[in-house]
């Protein structure tokens, strides 16, 4: 079949399930999440010691069965059993049960000049091309091309040759802080 | 009868993409028809299978230990979700690897049984879905549709009218 004309299924909701959505238990959410994050990662532990249900079992002197049920993702643990577990697999399960933290991503600046508006230089037409994944910029009445972003991917910007390495400047901005001209 | 198949939104992510069909001329999905029969009888139980649909979508994708597999014909991909024994409900769906499921429809699963068969109400929604397998895989091997990593995909959208 031809890639370009692909076509997916249509995405259906339906406002009926989602008002009963709205009405779960949160609490109930967390813990189902929790407790197939906990046997995604004894899987993952097993895996790595190259370890099948069965053996697992043994190393952890219970029936098979029961390790079929602690990898349901449905299991309640106890303290102890997650403890044994640990050891045995040389993992740390308790870790999963602390909030995640915020990834704090370091945000540049780029200032670049042009001599014509935004879409018609080449760092526009690039852009457009793009669709400029990693940050915001705009032509402000001097013709400044300011672009925010991780330096990574605004060095990608500057790496791709549209843009003279000379002609840009990098302005460290504060963490998690949006750019003045970003709004 | 002919369906049409459909993206469930609010629980399908890149982890897992998550189908269902719709009987044509119908609102609800067989999935959503499952989870409207019961929640007010096991309220408990389609939060969780609803929640770990969602989780397994967008987070953990499908890992074999959450469900039970062989559960239709040899190769159809029919299985079971949330097959335990301290749980009522159980929901069909068919498999496709690791990238897709199609959710039907299930039911309570009286302890008194063993076999699904030994209950006329599982026993037609796990038919259905056997008969919907056969339908999709013909459909595959006629190049209507196609399956890869980002899901089922056609080049025409009648692809996604499957007569059963």
């Amino acid at each position: 079949m031809d890639t370009n004309k692909r076509r997916q299924p249509r995405k259906h909701s339906n406002k009926e399930i989602a008002k009963h959505r709205a009405d779960f238990n949160p609490q109930q959410s967390k813990i189902i999440e929790k407790r197939m994050r906990l046997a995604v990662r004894i899987e993952e532990g097993m895996k790595a010691k190259k370890w099948n249900r069965k053996s697992f079992a043994v190393e952890m002197g219970v029936n098979p069965s029961v390790v079929t049920q602690w990898l349901s993702g449905t299991h309640n643990f106890t303290s102890d059993t997650i403890f044994s577990i640990e050891e045995k697999l040389d993992i740390t399960l308790m870790q999963l049960f602390k909030a995640r933290p915020e990834t704090k991503v370091q945000k540049y600046t780029i200032v670049a000049f042009a001599n014509q508006w935004v879409p018609y230089t080449p760092i526009g037409r690039m852009l457009n091309n793009l669709q400029f994944p990693f940050g915001l910029y705009y032509s402000n009445p001097t013709n400044q091309l300011l672009f925010t972003g991780s330096k990574n991917s605004l060095t990608k910007v500057v790496s791709s040759g549209l843009m003279d390495m000379d002609t840009c400047n990098f302005y460290d901005l504060k963490i998690n802080e949006a750019a003045p001209h970003a709004h | 009868v002919e369906y049409e198949l459909i993206e469930e939104e609010a629980i399908s992510g890149p982890k897992l993409k998550i189908y269902s069909l719709v009987p044509l001329g119908k609102d609800h999905s067989l999935y959503e028809s499952f989870f409207i029969e019961y929640i007010g009888q096991f309220p408990d139980e389609i939060q969780d299978i609803d929640d770990r649909l969602r989780i397994m979508g967008n987070e953990t994708g499908l890992r074999d230990h959450f469900y039970t597999p062989n559960e239709g014909n040899p190769g159809d991909g029919v299985c079971t979700l949330f097959d335990k024994p301290e749980k009522n409900l159980r929901l069909y769906f068919i498999l496709y690897g690791k990238v897709a499921i199609i959710l039907g429809g299930g039911g309570p699963k009286s302890k008194t049984i063993r076999a699904l068969q030994e209950d006329p109400k599982l026993k037609k929604e796990n038919y259905l879905l056997r008969n919907i397998s056969l339908c999709i895989k013909q459909s595959i091997q006629e190049k209507n549709l196609s399956l890869d990593e980002d899901g089922f995909w056609a080049e025409d959208d009648d692809a996604w009218i499957l007569s059963v």
